[in-house]
């Protein structure tokens, strides 16, 4: 870099257009290193079939750092925004990615059992092949199972068997090397050998390394004595992947005729997922009475109480220890901090320990004080037991960060307010109303708005402490007496529909987002936090 | 908790596996079973000179784990031990490996005719089966000497035997494998079946029968106070472990654990109800299933039917009375008491339903049941009802 040049060289023009074209060309460069990745790795496997993926990084880097320097030397300005780059990558990767990906995905069906892959369990075999050989007639339609796809098996992937194994005799066998009784048929590939092993009772697979003549040389030598007159070839199955066009009963329509001379014997088709418009958000909506909206209201309670049970407490501990003629307040302010400091998944399952009907210590507790007759079912029994102990066990957790955050804003405040107060005779609740409140508003309004966005989705309480229980019989599975919205959503994409239906939780994470955002507007607009940005 | 740990371990696994040359199995099995499946994977591994590492995995983790890694080459080449219900669902996912040529003709006319047809799907084999097993009445014979003729009896024992000191008769009841016993019994079935094959749109969980049978298990808490709130599996077991409890309804994988406590465990079928009607619960097959994405997919094949061969069912039977799918395995155990008394069981037991619709059973059950046992006055009907209509999706 020229340092004797104008400091205007070294800026990008102003305004949107240069940001746009400084982070157009990271882009471009990053792309490009991308690019050079996957060619680095193409060529090694075609050059080594067993080279490793990481080769492909050390080839996106070694690409990148030329690219850096070409688009250097043509736009003098870009260097420093080189330091942007590590960001934008882990911006790319770990935020747009998923928000990429759970957009599309909310608008198919994939899930466990519609993932992509070939379908082993579908593969039927196929009983006649028409002259025109495009159309097949297979053995079992129920097998095939159109039915399971979105749009029956019309461009569907399918995968065409031809051939199989052969039984025939050997007649010697020294270590890895089996002599057959005949050559084995030399238009077709020998892939590995069936033996069967009389001494263990069990027939001992091997793959063959190399044919030479009619003997075979085996990769693994069998363990025990294989019994000679039992031998199964197994050759390479023939395979063929074609779409299929129609399908109808038993009458499968490929797109391309099979080719000459090849015999299909079986076909299997691809689990196929796709685009299935807004079906997943009619699921949703169908039982809202169920799920999503006893959930909501829940979650709003949720996150509204969580906050403001949070905050009094912690208020009231703060002006509390506020007070200077107090003595060991630097005792009590570490105490009471620590249930903050230490990790949730312990304290949580204390909690629960605590919370136990039969064993806990708080039912004894109350059975000792004669509070409640019967051990109450804390996380088993009804919602509301349940609710009141996730509000409880959110408290213990919560309210020390809310008394930091006040004892922060109170030492803000000149002790001249109160000593005026007093001598106007206001009492300590008189000075706490006039003086102390208002004045902690305008620290408290963002922490309190930080803490409710925060408990809208604090998946860890629910998860840890009730998961999401007890059952109640006006919800569902998935929704149930203690869920809230993010950890229903995980409950449908993780544990319904053979373990994950990805494409339904994608369409419950999109809603919760715009629930998320209706009240954090809702919620700036109530407080006015937005007003000195929008007056700007 | 265990679900975070079952990750943590399937991610080091999934680290492990990565650079690992041998073979990896991937196994629910606990103690005693998994000494005894180390065992004889050892013996294997000697035998053949393949390097093999056996990882153990939560029973409601497997599936899912082999369905997401198993097509990026991050799963294990062998499973051991995973019911047959959850055999299709891999399956139609595309990651197990069809085991139709490997099994041998000797092979399969060993194998009880139910252990066949429970790894069967779309008429082809995807696993091999090891052990055939159900819930049946554990006892203690200290404090039990005979189970009585009756599911009525079995009640009024119960209830005598619940005093300050021990509880007559525990399960754990919200959990839809065991209490099916009482739904199936009393005249519930999970899929009906048209010209013999499971139709999953006919699920008779909410009929007039599992009626009767939900209301029998809300009797059972509020009624006979045998079952009280707050039972689930790990307080029965304990409790059985410690002498304290009678009778415990379960599968043969609780045998080992009592018997390493001292305790004296007798095993019988649950009494038949008053009109004569045999008890029936759920049978499930336990096997050896193969990945389809296996880069070693032989020795993976070699290590399943090794495992799977009638001597090593035998090890299973005698430690804790898994009955033995190898009819020829089976004869040399038959007069063991255990695995007697889980056989007798297992005659009228009704196989779970091994096709892919059942994954989406088991949620909304536990949740009816949930709402079935939290009290006496819940309606069985509507909680029934509800969970059918989650389970068809209407």
């Amino acid at each position: 870099m020229d340092i004797s040049r104008p400091l205007a060289d070294f800026l990008p023009s102003r305004g949107r257009g240069g940001l746009l074209l400084s982070l157009g060309l990271l882009t471009l460069a990053l792309a490009v290193a991308a690019a050079g990745g996957v060619l680095t790795v193409v060529v090694a496997r075609w050059v080594a079939p067993a080279a490793p993926v990481w080769l492909g990084i050390l080839g996106g880097i070694a690409t990148l750092i030329p690219t850096l320097r070409v688009i250097a030397r043509r736009y003098d300005w870009i260097l420093p925004w080189y330091y942007l780059l590590p960001a934008l990558v882990f911006l790319l990767t770990f935020t747009l990615f998923p928000v990429v990906l759970t957009v599309i995905l909310a608008f198919t069906d994939y899930a466990g059992i519609r993932n992509g892959q070939l379908n082993v369990a579908s593969e039927t075999n196929v009983v006649a092949v028409d002259p025109d050989r495009t159309t097949i007639e297979i053995a079992d339609a129920r097998v095939f199972d159109c039915d399971d796809l979105r749009a029956g098996c019309a461009g569907v992937r399918a995968r065409v068997y031809g051939s199989g194994d052969v039984d025939v005799e050997a007649i010697a066998i020294d270590g890895a090397r089996l002599e057959l009784a005949e050559p084995p048929p030399d238009d077709r590939v020998v892939r590995g050998v069936d033996l069967f092993l009389p001494d263990v009772g069990l027939t001992f697979e091997s793959a063959v390394a190399r044919v030479e003549g009619s003997t075979l040389i085996l990769e693994r030598a069998p363990p025990f004595a294989p019994d000679l007159g039992d031998v199964v070839l197994r050759l390479e199955r023939s395979v063929l992947e074609v779409d299929i066009l129609s399908d109808e009963g038993t009458t499968v329509r490929l797109a391309e005729p099979l080719p000459d001379g090849f015999a299909a014997v079986s076909i299997a088709r691809y689990n196929d997922f796709g685009y299935i418009g807004l079906r997943n958000f009619r699921t949703i909506f169908a039982q809202a009475s169920r799920a999503l909206g006893p959930v909501f209201v829940w979650n709003v309670a949720f996150a509204t109480i969580t906050v403001i049970l949070n905050l009094a407490v912690g208020t009231l501990l703060a002006v509390l220890l506020n007070n200077p003629d107090l003595r060991f307040r630097g005792l009590y302010r570490t105490l009471l901090i620590i249930p903050w400091a230490l990790p949730n998944i312990i304290t949580i399952q204390v909690w629960r320990g605590f919370l136990n009907q039969n064993f806990g210590a708080i039912n004894r507790l109350l059975m000792l004080l004669d509070v409640t007759p019967e051990p109450v079912n804390w996380l088993l029994g009804s919602e509301w037991p349940a609710r009141g102990a996730v509000l409880l066990v959110n408290l213990w957790l919560g309210y020390p960060f809310m008394m930091v955050a006040v004892l922060g804003a109170l030492s803000a405040i000149p002790r001249e307010l109160y000593e005026a107060a007093r001598i106007d005779g206001a009492t300590a609740w008189r000075s706490f109303t006039d003086v102390t409140a208002p004045l902690l508003r305008t620290a408290l309004v963002p922490i309190t708005l930080t803490g409710f966005a925060f408990n809208f989705n604090n998946f860890n309480i629910i998860y840890l402490l009730t998961d999401g229980g007890p059952a109640v019989d006006w919800g569902t599975a998935t929704a149930r007496g203690t869920d809230i919205l993010i950890s229903w959503a995980y409950n449908e994409a993780f544990r319904s529909q053979g373990g994950y239906a990805y494409g339904l939780g994608s369409a419950i994470s999109l809603l919760i987002f715009a629930i998320t955002l209706a009240v954090s507007l809702v919620n700036f607009r109530v407080t006015g936090a937005l007003k000195e940005v929008s007056n700007a | 908790m265990k679900r975070l740990l079952a990750s943590l371990v399937v991610l080091g696994m999934v680290a492990g596996a990565a650079f690992a040359q041998g073979l990896t199995v991937w196994t629910t099995f606990n103690n005693p079973t998994l000494d005894y499946l180390q065992q004889d994977v050892a013996d294997f591994a000697s035998a053949f000179g393949v390097d093999v590492e056996v990882v153990k995995l939560d029973i409601n983790e497997l599936k899912q784990q082999m369905l997401l890694s198993a097509p990026q080459g991050q799963a294990g080449d062998v499973i051991v031990g995973i019911p047959h219900d959850q055999m299709s669902e891999m399956a139609v996912g595309g990651v197990l490996a069809d085991l139709t040529g490997a099994a041998t003709e000797s092979y399969l006319s060993d194998l009880g005719e139910q252990s066949r047809l429970a790894f069967t799907y779309n008429g082809r084999l995807f696993g091999l089966p090891l052990f055939v097993e159900g819930p049946a009445l554990l006892y203690n014979r200290d404090l039990v000497t005979s189970i009585p003729d009756s599911y009525e009896g079995f009640i009024e024992l119960s209830q005598e035997l619940t005093t300050s000191d021990t509880f007559g008769f525990l399960y754990d009841i919200n959990n839809f494998y065991f209490s099916y016993g009482w739904l199936h019994t009393f005249g519930g079935y999970v899929f009906g079946r048209t010209d013999g094959t499971l139709d999953p749109t006919d699920v008779g969980l909410a009929n007039e029968g599992a009626v009767r049978g939900g209301e029998e298990l809300q009797a059972l808490r509020f009624e006979h106070g045998i079952v009280p709130a707050g039972t689930n599996y790990d307080v029965a077991n304990g409790l059985f472990i410690d002498g304290a409890l009678a009778m415990f309804y379960t599968g043969p994988w609780a045998v080992g654990q009592a018997r390493e406590a001292g305790i004296d465990v007798g095993v019988a079928p649950m009494p038949s109800l008053a009109d004569g009607t045999p008890w029936s619960g759920f049978m499930g097959v336990q096997g050896v299933l193969v990945n389809e994405f296996s880069e070693r997919g032989t020795d993976a094949v070699n290590l399943a039917k090794w495992l799977t061969r009638s001597d090593s069912q035998l090890g299973y039977a005698q430690l804790e009375g898994r009955v033995p799918a190898s009819q020829s395995a089976l004869a040399q155990v038959a007069e063991d008491p255990i695995v007697a008394g889980f056989g007798e069981a297992l005659l009228t037991s009704e196989p779970m339903p091994n096709i892919p619709e059942m994954g989406q059973v088991w949620g909304p059950m536990a949740n009816a049941l949930g709402v079935i046992t939290e009290s006496a006055d819940a309606d069985v009907e509507a909680a029934l009802e509800q969970a059918v209509r989650e389970i068809t999706g209407e």
